[in-house]
């Protein structure tokens, strides 16, 4: 080779170096995209869709279980139907919670506030901020697509109020979320976003995630019930009672089955689902992922989220079949605390209302088809978490294992039942709240005697005849062990012949929620709404002591009634979001 | 650049007349005949090697002024050849390598006459540990580099160039012969010629925006012209094994501390009255006033004599039999593992071409159960010289690495934290000789560590490399030289992990399923230099070098998963055979630099030598707002041993140098779309199961990521003042350098209310930081008869400083947070990162000193709880009292060689140490306060306040043991002292005499003895001080693997 030929190539190669820089510099993200091509009717579909996709609050690991939309932590395990569950040691920012201290750094205020308004309420504006600048929408696509746009924000905003209270107010017109106080009363915000949506949203929905004008309207009048306005509530309760299109499921367990998910009875419901591919069955209620049966003969992750002694007591029922008010919580509802499972232990002399063994599992009664609860073998640790089995409206039968359960991850009791956010039930019995409150008697009892006639339909079958539970016994002991055709234990629930005034009225229907809707949630808020949670959880507190010492020295104060704001988001609003007060 | 190019081309050049030059080359130590000096014309590639009698001979033209004579470990030699024909040279030893080349960015240069910072590592260095990384070996062996390995088989190693430059990605450069790569544990570390490492910016800046952390660049061996072929083998094997294990309470014990943790919560073991508030009892241990520890654990407590623990009943998986044991589960999952390493190498030469080949084996087995890494390396480099002016070569390495077993490290869920998590009582087998697990209750969610070490067996990957390059260099003119390199990285990752049903725990799984990931990254850079190098009136030296460089770099990743199968057979569970729907994910990145560079160096008589950079970079990452960044750096050395002056000092100074520099460079690892905003799709972030299928969902869009359009490189700006000396007839070297580095436009995540949304938030260019710091090697060496020795010592300090972090003076971020619990921070005025959390001033002795202290949570305020400081001083004890409670950044670090040889034997010894870091013992969250109901240290029963072995309350080293949660929140009582001062090395090697070996026509042989990490100083309580963490957890011990000891026997050959 000469050198020339050398030099001429050399510089010909250089040359090309030189000329293809720009666009060699140019390399875009791969799998992402940008706004503008959702300016159109797929796009604003496929963007509420996502924003669906955080509902159940379980978008691990984008957030943790305090983000539940079941607040299980925040709803019940603060208050007196559950503990926490499992061992002390671990998830201890819910020991707080549980024991009413929770510190601003707390994880799970934080995560519920970074679901409700960093995910829900944002993602649900940027819907409403794309539906205005597409262009190609009719008024009637525009107006539907922002019911259901404000229906996710409302929904999302209330979630956080049900949680915090003061929570800053922002729409897709907010210039800077960032500057906004959040010192304003927002529920009539809330409730406008309702009312917008009941106008626009469809009587029904061929998709039974959306929400319908009822479900709309159900989620107004639950934001006025937890402001006590009964008198914006009622005409919303009548106009979905009257329409005629929810009816009570024949049973009460029936809500809480998979086969029955989205029945005539529900209004709203957060869908679940497994092995859809998504990682650990994703799109299951993953922010209730730990509140499975833990250890022994089921063995799933992770025993938290147990049923209170108080809980359980509270569905002792008198000679008449109806609520012990004042005295259920004297002596407790036999349990095997401290019972070894192969030593005896008689589980069914009491008499109470069925629907304890459909919400607890107690040892030698049946749990679903999975068998015999064993006792103190199933349990994760029986001194930290009391007798009983995590609460069990969210479980699956066996025979649906690994169809309708996951297959994939940790978290195996993860499953496909929906959580019913909104039910007939809900709607009947806050009417006949606002019936007590008006004195009239005699609305408030037909519905709580609709819950308690239908609540006596369906019970545990299956009595044990045997009193020592070994592991040979699971799941359902030798032949004759069990009589499948009486009933697990002694149970009765009657209706009530009337009611005495409108006090006994009102105390009638809290019990009837708190029976109806244990273990989901709810019961911490309804007991704040209603002015007694103060006094109610403190003595749950001292008399909790006889079988679980873990809430000695907790005490419930007025600022225990509202979480923390998350204090890393004050540490970044200095001047615009203020701390709730008592932190 | 292009028209200095074609001016350069553009100058007519003459045909010299050639002529012949021949000599001898002797040593002057011994007088013997050098073989394989180096002979070359000076300022060209033209040149040749001396035969086995030391002679050479070599054509040169007419205008050749002088001949450079180079050889390793002797000091180079320049002759000016004026008319003569003959030229005899003797060379003298080079005792501390001055004279060595090091390998500079994009070229070379004599150590001697360098100015900036570099370190240099030759291969007798590597080759003396036994770490399966090279860049593992760099430890201790130069200042200013800190290195940490991980501890599990073929453990890859990180470097740290003098401190932390961002709070970002940290990680140096690494340029293997020209091409760049990431860290990794693929090369041979046997195949490396040398290691330099540029430490300060004025060396580092001719790489632009990605020397910012430093270069690392590593030269492979080659041939050598005219040599004949030698051959070198290599055989090594030893054993390693586990040096520690966590102190746990045995079975009888962990009953007694859950007496007094009962006792602790005012329980009356003993107590009769099963509906007393103080009953208590344990499903395992029996209801009496003292623990008893039963025959079987399932069925829970029974006793032998039981009818319920009959063998007949016995069924797999619902009916599991498990007696109580007394299990050591690290005496059950260590085993002493086999290492053994082989490694072939031939190289040599013609009179035109050279070549180097070498092939090695590496099996390195863990010391737990099952985890082993395989290595196979291929390497060729070959040299051609077509003509005297031109020449050409190539280099090709293949790694395949192949590795198994469950290697998770440093972390809750890694086989030494089951190791503590499992209770003592579980038995490692059941009585049928199944697996043996926490399925019966009271014993914690773990799984049983050996089961799951074995079901891992077959989990793993394989990972396949072959990097090289293709170059030319050609004398196109005189004085200038022209290199043209193509390299070529191509890495393939395939994992395998199984997940394989474990009935025996409380959580088992009992589906089995397997999950399978895949990437490649390919990735090519083309880098052409023009060298012009000329020496004027004899004392001017000038070399300039003008080069452009382009790189492209493509990811893919893809992983797929499915679970049930029929068989768990390895080979049956293959992707297409599994029953449930498969999960797929995959996606990918790209990258694109385009640079242009110079660097100028002037010397002056040898004593002043100048020396500038500039590189501009355009890089894909950048906003397109500032595409481009240019880099400049400059430099001086002095050479004050030359000057008159210092005549006087002949006697006992050999060498002295003073060097100053400055410069800027970048650090580009920003993300590689940071500037763009964009949605995505999330399987379940943004998925619904709208139309109520129980078994599907629609996949929505979510905003992912907000772009910052402006977003940049990083700037560091580094100042080095360092001196060189050698002393007292080359017995001593002294190495000082003091440094500064300043860096601008760090990248921050501006931490976004979460009111504005949850799409990451851009990086903008805003943070600063600032790391001071010396570095500091000494190196003495002496003789006395047959006995020779040196000792080598270097000392490394840095102090970090987050100077601005935001607008917001009090901007902070959290970089390490685990189960709840933030454990580290950075903000500004901080080291990146502190440890963050509470005060403990002791623990509460009585209730009268409780109830005086600003009060806890409700009830926390008890004797035997700690006694948080009140920091603000409010009265109450809450997250506003935390406050920066250590730091994981050492004051010194140092690393100690100590070389003795007496004839045929020689010895090594090396130390190194840590002086002046924090650590934080998040094990002790598990074993010490009881996080979850696994395995128990000493401490808490012997230790822990109110304990009945404690005779003093006020001696307790642990609070009461009560499960209080709050003890666990991180505080003072975590942070320990994480000094260390441990014998890495003890090797202890013959060498069979030239006379023997002449007898048996072998060039050498040598047999050694070595032994690793023999002892170490510590107060540190957990396994191994020496934590291999890098970033934000830096200094967060969660259960890493601890630092083995190997015992190795090697024997090397050459032919």
């Amino acid at each position: 080779m000469k050198k020339i030929t050398f030099i001429i190539m050399t510089a010909v190669m250089l040359s090309v170096t030189f000329s293809c820089s720009e666009e060699f510099l140019e390399k875009v993200p791969l799998g992402a995209t940008s706004e503008t091509v959702f300016y159109n009717e797929e796009g604003i579909e496929a963007l509420m869709i996502g924003t669906y996709g955080i509902i159940s609050g379980g978008a691990t690991w984008e957030v943790g279980w305090g983000a539940s939309i079941q607040n299980w932590t925040y709803g019940s395990a603060a208050s007196d139907d559950a503990y926490k569950g499992s061992e002390i040691g671990d998830q201890i920012p819910a020991n707080e919670i549980e024991r009413w201290s929770v510190d601003p750094i707390n994880e799970y205020p934080g995560d519920k506030w970074k679901l409700c308004l960093g995910m829900g309420v944002n993602r649900a504006n940027e819907v409403l901020l794309i539906i205005d600048l597409t262009e190609e929408l009719t008024d009637t696509q525009r107006q539907l697509f922002q019911a259901e746009a404000r229906f996710l924000r409302g929904f999302f905003a209330f979630e956080a109020w049900l949680v915090f209270k003061n929570i800053p107010w922002i729409t897709e017109e907010t210039e800077d979320p960032t500057l906004v106080p959040n010192t304003e009363d927002v529920i009539p915000y809330i409730i406008q976003d309702f009312e917008f949506a009941a106008q626009y949203l469809p009587s029904s929905q061929s998709q039974p995630g959306r929400p319908t004008k009822w479900a709309a309207k159900a989620m107004a009048a639950k934001a006025h019930m937890n402001v006590l306005n009964y008198s914006a509530a009622k005409p919303l309760l009548d106009e979905i009672i009257n329409s005629g299109i929810f009816t009570l499921m024949p049973n009460f367990i029936d809500n809480f089955e998979i086969a029955n998910n989205n029945n005539d009875e529900s209004i709203f419901e957060i869908q679940a689902n497994v092995n859809d591919g998504a990682d650990c069955s994703g799109n299951a209620e993953m922010g209730i992922g730990l509140n499975w049966p833990h250890g022994s003969d089921i063995g799933m992750c992770c025993g938290f989220h147990q049923p209170s002694q108080n809980l359980v007591n509270a569905f002792k029922v008198d000679a008449n079949g109806l609520p012990m008010f004042d005295t259920f919580n004297d002596v407790d509802l036999a349990n095997d605390q401290n019972i070894a499972s192969n030593e005896t232990f008689v589980p069914f002399t009491d008499v109470v209302d069925p629907r304890l063994d459909w919400t607890v599992s107690r040892r030698g009664i049946p749990y679903r088809d999975w068998g015999i609860n064993r006792g103190r073998d199933w349990i994760r640790r029986q001194d930290e978490g009391g007798p009983y089995l995590p609460c069990s409206k969210p479980f699956f039968y066996q025979s649906e294992r690994y169809t309708l359960s996951t297959t994939s991850g940790w978290m195996t009791g993860n499953n496909a039942n929906n959580y019913r956010y909104l039910r007939l039930t809900h709607i009947k019995l806050w009417r006949a709240e606002v019936a007590a409150s008006e004195g009239d008697l005699a609305t408030a009892l037909l519905h709580v005697n609709d819950i308690r006639d239908r609540a006596g339909n369906e019970v545990v079958m299956g009595r044990v005849l045997i009193y020592e539970l070994p592991p040979s016994v699971y799941p359902w002991g030798a032949p004759g062990d069990i009589n499948l055709n009486l009933p697990a234990a002694n149970y009765d629930v009657q209706e009530y012949a009337s009611f005495a005034d409108a006090a006994y009225a009102l105390k009638a229907v809290q019990w009837e929620m708190r029976l109806e809707f244990a273990t989901e949630g709810h019961r911490f808020f309804d007991l704040r709404r209603w002015g007694i949670i103060t006094e109610t959880l403190n003595d749950f507190a001292t008399a909790d002591l006889r079988i679980r010492n873990f809430m000695s020295g907790a005490t419930f104060d007025e600022r225990d009634k509202y979480q923390p704001i998350p204090q890393p988001q004050i540490d970044l609003q200095p001047d615009v979001l203020v701390q709730n007060p008592g932190y | 650049m292009l028209f200095l190019l074609l001016f350069g081309f553009a100058i007519s050049f003459a045909f010299a007349q050639d002529r012949t030059v021949t000599g001898t080359v002797t040593s002057a130590e011994n007088g013997v005949t050098l073989p394989g000096v180096s002979v070359v014309i000076r300022g060209t590639v033209t040149g040749t090697i001396t035969d086995v009698d030391g002679n050479y001979s070599l054509t040169i033209p007419d205008d050749a002024a002088k001949l450079m004579f180079t050889y390793i470990g002797m000091k180079t030699m320049e002759e000016t050849i004026g008319e003569r024909s003959v030229i005899d040279v003797i060379l003298e030893l080079d005792v501390f390598g001055l004279d060595e080349v090091v390998v500079t960015g994009y070229a070379t240069q004599i150590k001697e006459a360098l100015t900036g910072s570099i370190a240099t590592v030759s291969s007798d260095q590597i080759a003396i540990s036994n770490a399966p990384s090279a860049l593992g070996r760099l430890q201790g062996q130069v200042s200013g580099v800190t290195v940490t390995t991980a501890n599990r088989p073929g453990g890859q190693a990180m470097i740290l160039v003098r401190g932390l430059g961002t709070i970002n990605d940290n990680n140096p450069l690494y340029v293997i012969d020209g091409v760049p790569v990431g860290p990794g544990n693929n090369l041979n570390p046997n195949d490396i010629e040398s290691i330099s490492i540029l430490k300060d910016a004025s060396s580092a800046a001719i790489y632009g925006t990605r020397g910012a952390n430093g270069v690392v660049i590593i030269t492979t061996k080659r041939g050598k012209l005219g040599n004949k072929p030698k051959i070198n083998l290599s055989i090594k094997r030893g054993v390693t094994q586990a040096t520690n294990q966590y102190d746990l309470l045995n079975t009888e014990e962990y009953g007694e501390m859950l007496w007094m943790e009962a006792r602790n919560k005012g329980l009356v073991p003993g107590t009769a009255d099963i509906n007393s508030p103080v009953y208590f009892s344990h499903p395992l241990y029996g209801n009496g006033a003292d623990p008893k520890v039963p025959d079987y654990i399932l069925p829970a407590g029974a006793m032998e004599g039981d009818p319920l623990v009959n063998p007949s009943l016995y069924s797999y998986y619902d009916y599991l039999i498990q007696k109580s044991a007394n299990t050591n589960w690290y005496d059950e999952m260590y085993r002493n593992g086999i290492l053994q390493e082989l490694n072939v190498s031939v190289d040599g030469g013609s009179e035109k071409a050279s070549y180097a080949f070498s092939g090695s084996y590496l099996k390195e087995e863990g010391y737990l159960l099952h985890t082993d890494f395989e290595r196979f390396t291929f390497r060729n480099n070959t040299d051609v010289r077509f003509t005297d002016w031109f020449k050409a070569g190539q280099s090709l390495q293949v790694a395949y690495i192949d590795e198994h077993g469950w290697l998770t490290d440093n972390a809750e869920d890694s086989p030494i934290s089951y190791g503590y998590r499992a209770q003592p009582i579980i038995p490692v087998y059941d009585i049928m000789g199944n697996f043996a697990g926490s399925k019966a209750p009271s014993l914690g969610n773990t799984s049983n560590p050996v089961a799951s070490l074995i079901r891992a067996k077959d989990d793993g990957g394989n990972y396949f490399r072959i990097l090289g390059n293709v170059f030319a260099e050609a004398s196109i003119l005189k004085n200038f030289t022209f290199k043209t390199l193509l390299g070529y990285n191509y890495g393939q990752w395939n994992g395998k992990n199984l997940t394989l049903a474990d009935p025996e725990n409380s959580e088992p799984n009992y589906i089995d399923g397997v999950d399978l990931s895949s990437n490649y990254s390919f990735q090519w850079n083309w880098s052409n230099t023009l060298n012009f190098n000329t020496t004027l009136a004899d004392d001017h030296k000038i070399n300039v070098i003008l080069g452009t460089e382009a790189i492209e770099n493509v990811y893919r990743w893809t992983n797929v998963g499915r679970d049930q199968y029929f068989s768990t057979q390895p080979d049956y569970m293959q992707i297409s055979t599994g029953e449930q729907p498969p999960t797929a994910s995959g996606s990918g990145s790209e990258w694109a630099l385009f640079s242009l560079f110079g660097r100028a160096n002037y010397d002056f008589m040898g004593r002043y030598i100048f020396e500038g950079t500039v590189r501009r970079d355009g890089s894909s990452r950048f906003g397109a707002e500032n595409t481009y960044g240019t880099f400049p750096a400059a430099s001086f050395a002095w050479a004050i041993y030359k000057e008159e002056f210092m005549a006087g000092t002949s006697g006992w100074l050999d060498f002295l140098k003073l060097r100053l520099g400055w410069g800027r460079s970048g650090n580009d690892r920003i993300g590689n779309y940071n500037s763009y905003s964009t949605y995505s799709t999330h399987g379940h972030h943004a998925a619904y199961d709208i139309n109520g299928t129980n078994t599907s969902s629609i996949v929505g869009f979510q905003p992912s990521a907000r772009g910052n359009t402006s977003v940049t490189w990083e700037t560091t700006q580094t100042i080095n003042l360092g001196i060189d000396g050698v002393f007292l007839n080359n017995s001593i070297i002294v190495g000082f350098d003091i440094w500064q580095r300043t860096t601008e436009d760090m990248l921050y995540r501006l931490r976004v209310p979460q009111v504005s949304g949850t799409a990451t938030p851009p990086f903008v260019n805003i943070g600063t930081m600032e790391n001071n710091g010396f570095d500091l090697e000494l190196g003495y060496r002496g003789s006395a008869g047959e006995l020779n020795y040196s000792i080598t010592a270097n000392i490394s300090r840095y102090t970090n400083e987050i100077t601005k972090l935001s607008d917001e003076v009090d901007e902070y971020f959290t970089t390490a947070d685990t189960r709840q619990v933030e454990y580290a921070r950075a903000t500004v005025g901080t080291a990146f990162p502190e440890f963050y959390g509470y005060i403990v001033d002791g623990i509460f002795q009585t209730q009268a000193e409780a109830d005086a202290h600003a009060t806890a949570a409700d009830g926390y305020n008890a004797p035997g709880h700690y006694k948080y400081r009140d920091v603000n001083g409010d009265g109450e004890i809450s997250g506003d009292d935390r406050d920066f409670i250590g730091s994981p950044h050492p004051d010194l670090t140092g690393g100690l060689n100590i070389d003795i040889s007496y004839k045929n034997f020689d010895l090594n010894m090396f130390f190194y140490g840590s002086y002046g870091n924090d650590m934080i013992n998040y094990v002790g969250r598990w074993i010490d306060y009881g996080m979850f109901f696994g395995g128990a240290s000493k401490d808490r029963l012997y230790e822990s306040w109110g304990s009945p072995h404690l005779s003093n309350n006020a001696d307790a080293s642990l609070p009461m043991f009560d499960q209080n949660d709050m003890s666990q929140y991180n505080s003072t009582a975590f942070v320990e002292d994480g000094s260390f001062f441990r014998m890495k090395n003890l090797r202890l090697g013959y060498n069979v005499p030239k006379s023997v070996l002449n007898r048996i026509q072998m060039r050498s042989l040598g047999i050694y003895f070595q032994v690793t990490n023999l002892f170490t100083l510590t107060k540190y309580s957990g396994l191994d001080p020496e934590l291999h963490q890098p970033g934000g957890a830096m200094g967060l011990d969660q259960g890493a693997w601890p630092t083995p000891r190997q015992a190795v026997f090697g024997i090397t050959f050459g032919l």
